[in-house]
């Protein structure tokens, strides 16, 4: 098993990249789509 | 179709049949022909996941949908990247470090063989029908745009993959993988490019417009069950789905089993979490700009060639009135469309908003011509139209430059290709590693074992292309084995879920996985309005409930 501080790492970088590709897509139907 | 185009799909054809042939040397055995000796980079493995994943359907069906229904599919993918990051802590590491071949031989060092074997029967049984599945989506699809009768579309597709999946085994598959990919996204980057430069009005107006269709909205937070793509459907019934898909789908996990190390295959699943769902937000972004472009551009009233052409010769009065009405009613659209971006330009709130309802209801118009063309399209034909499936290929052909077209149309191979040979290379690894050496032959030689991995690689294809060549016939039975396999996705998970407690036995595993079964099968005819995507949280809930409960309290005395 990695280690918990690695996962830990691993979880929010992975999570960060999506939150941001999230908020791209919110930006996108907020402007367009009101 | 140019001819420049017919020499890129060609040439593409031949390359990767030549560089699956070469990658047969140094083959001797079966763990070089299905996991490549545990030795490929996790960049390959990773682009190979994604490969396999994106099939022929995702460029021509999801872009279709794209155009038609918006965005929101993307939804779909949102469990994705958290289960990666699951799988990379959990099954990653018990299935590649236990050096199995198939995720399932894992199943039987943990609990017993006839899980093992049922597990394993389940997915043969389900993938089998799906190859078949695989290759006649696309392959419908270009015998309706090229006239072709479907027997040859079918061998376009099916025969050299079978070709270099039998003779290179998963190095073939892997490295065709890689390439495969680049081909897809730069098609997919060349569309929008291209789709880009022939907008007639600038972009933040055009996509207003296709706003108001509602095409951009990504987000439903409803937490409605009946609903498929919601949030919440996405988050939590994805994650499960894709926990089960990349966790026990051996498709998927044999991917992961040839890489060089637990590190390696981590970071090839973790390739998938950071892209797939900007990839498929690409994908569906591409039909939102293909529906944008016929807003200014006469569309076709149908898009299949074939139904078009039935429809026609059946009732050609009624199709020629059909057609002035729907040019009519795009032509009025095109012009409120044109009236949303002049009011945009000068500032005019009020103007905009009026113009936009003015938009929807010339919208609206469009949508009922085209809803009655497909009615009368499915009455004339007795097929459902899927007319979707077309749009992206009529585009290609009508509106792509020359070479263009043909870099797609290899793409849509690529991607058919990708899927079909990953599940060749699974199917036969299961049946030749958990049935034929488990219990026909278990002191088999290298050399025998290879010769049968091989054999049974090509029935598996043989089988496909049969399938594909008759799935319009086969179309209830494949339907029955889908939804029968859609019973036991979240169940296996269930499964391998198990394994990881200790307190875990055979007798709860395996009852647990019936019981599973059972249960979203009940749920499924009980309540059939529950979206799919919420049975595989149900299949495994109640096996680990199930298993956990028949579980004494000491640990298996198997396990290893």
């Amino acid at each position: 098993m990695p280690q918990p501080s690695r996962f830990r790492r691993t979880l929010i970088q992975v999570m960060s990249v999506q939150v941001l590709a999230l908020l791209l897509l919110w930006a996108l139907q907020a402007r367009y789509a009101s | 179709m140019h001819w420049i185009n017919w020499v890129i799909l060609v040439s593409y054809i031949v390359y990767v049949v030549w560089d699956g042939l070469r990658r047969t040397k140094g083959t001797v055995n079966i763990e070089g022909y299905f996991l490549a000796n545990r030795n490929l980079p996790w960049w390959a493995v990773g682009l190979s996941v994604m490969a396999t994943q994106l099939s022929a359907v995702t460029l021509i069906g999801t872009t279709g949908q794209g155009a038609t229904d918006g965005m929101r599919f993307v939804q779909f993918y949102f469990g994705l990247p958290l289960a990666m990051v699951i799988l990379g802590v959990t099954l990653v590491p018990f299935l590649h470090g236990a050096k199995v071949y198939t995720a399932y031989e894992y199943l039987e060092r943990r609990f017993d063989a006839k899980t093992r074997s049922l597990t394993s029967f389940l997915f043969l049984m389900s993938r089998g029908m799906s190859a078949g599945t695989i290759i006649a989506a696309p392959a419908v699809v270009f015998s309706a745009v090229f006239g072709w009768d479907l027997t040859w579309s079918v061998a376009l597709i099916g025969v050299p993959t079978v070709l270099y999946t039998v003779l290179g085994g998963v190095q073939a598959v892997t490295w065709a993988d890689v390439k495969q990919m680049v081909v897809i996204v730069s098609a997919l980057a060349a569309i929008v490019v291209v789709l880009l430069m022939r907008m007639p009005v600038p972009l933040d107006d055009a996509l207003r417009v296709a706003g108001a269709t509602g095409r951009l909205v990504v987000f439903d937070f409803s937490f409605d069950v009946t609903k498929t793509y919601t949030f919440w459907s996405g988050v939590l019934g994805g994650t499960f789905l894709m926990l089960s898909y990349f966790g026990t789908d051996q498709s998927q996990v044999q991917r992961y089993l040839t890489a060089r190390s637990v590190d390696e295959a981590r970071s090839s699943l973790l390739m998938s979490a950071y892209w797939k769902i900007p990839l498929q937000a690409l994908v569906l972004l591409v039909g939102v700009l293909v529906y944008l472009f016929y807003l200014f551009q006469a569309p076709p009233l149908l898009y299949n060639p074939a139904h078009e052409a039935q429809v026609r010769s059946s009732a050609p009065v009624e199709y020629a009135a059909m057609e002035q009405r729907y040019v009519a009613a795009g032509v009025e659209r095109e012009a409120a469309a044109r009236n949303v971006v002049s009011a945009r330009e000068a500032g005019d709130g009020a103007a905009e908003t009026r113009a936009l309802d003015g938009f929807r209801a010339a919208e609206a118009s469009v949508t009922a011509v085209r809803t009655e063309a497909l009615d009368r399209a499915a009455s004339v034909t007795g097929q459902s139209s899927r007319d979707v499936n077309y749009i992206i290929p009529r585009f290609v052909l009508d509106h792509l430059p020359i070479g263009l077209a043909g870099i797609f149309l290899a793409a849509v191979l690529a991607a058919a290709m990708s899927s079909i040979a990953a599940e060749l290379n699974s199917l036969s690894t299961a049946t030749v590693v958990d049935f034929y050496q488990r219990w026909v032959k278990p002191d088999g030689s290298d050399a025998h074992l290879l010769a049968v991995s091989k054999i049974s690689t090509a029935i598996w294809g043989a089988f496909a292309c049969v399938v594909a060549t008759y799935a319009a016939t086969l179309g209830s039975l494949i339907e029955v084995v889908n939804r029968f396999g859609s019973f036991f996705y979240g169940s296996i998970l269930g499964v391998f879920l198990l394994a990881m407690m200790p307190r875990a036995r055979a007798l709860g595993a395996f009852v647990g996985l019936i019981v599973g079964m059972l249960t979203v099968a009940a749920v499924s005819f009980g309540a059939p309005s529950v979206s799919f995507l919420w049975h595989n949280v149900i299949g495994a809930v109640t096996v680990v409930a199930v298993g956990v409960l028949l579980s004494g309290p000491t640990r298996n005395q198997t396990t290893s």
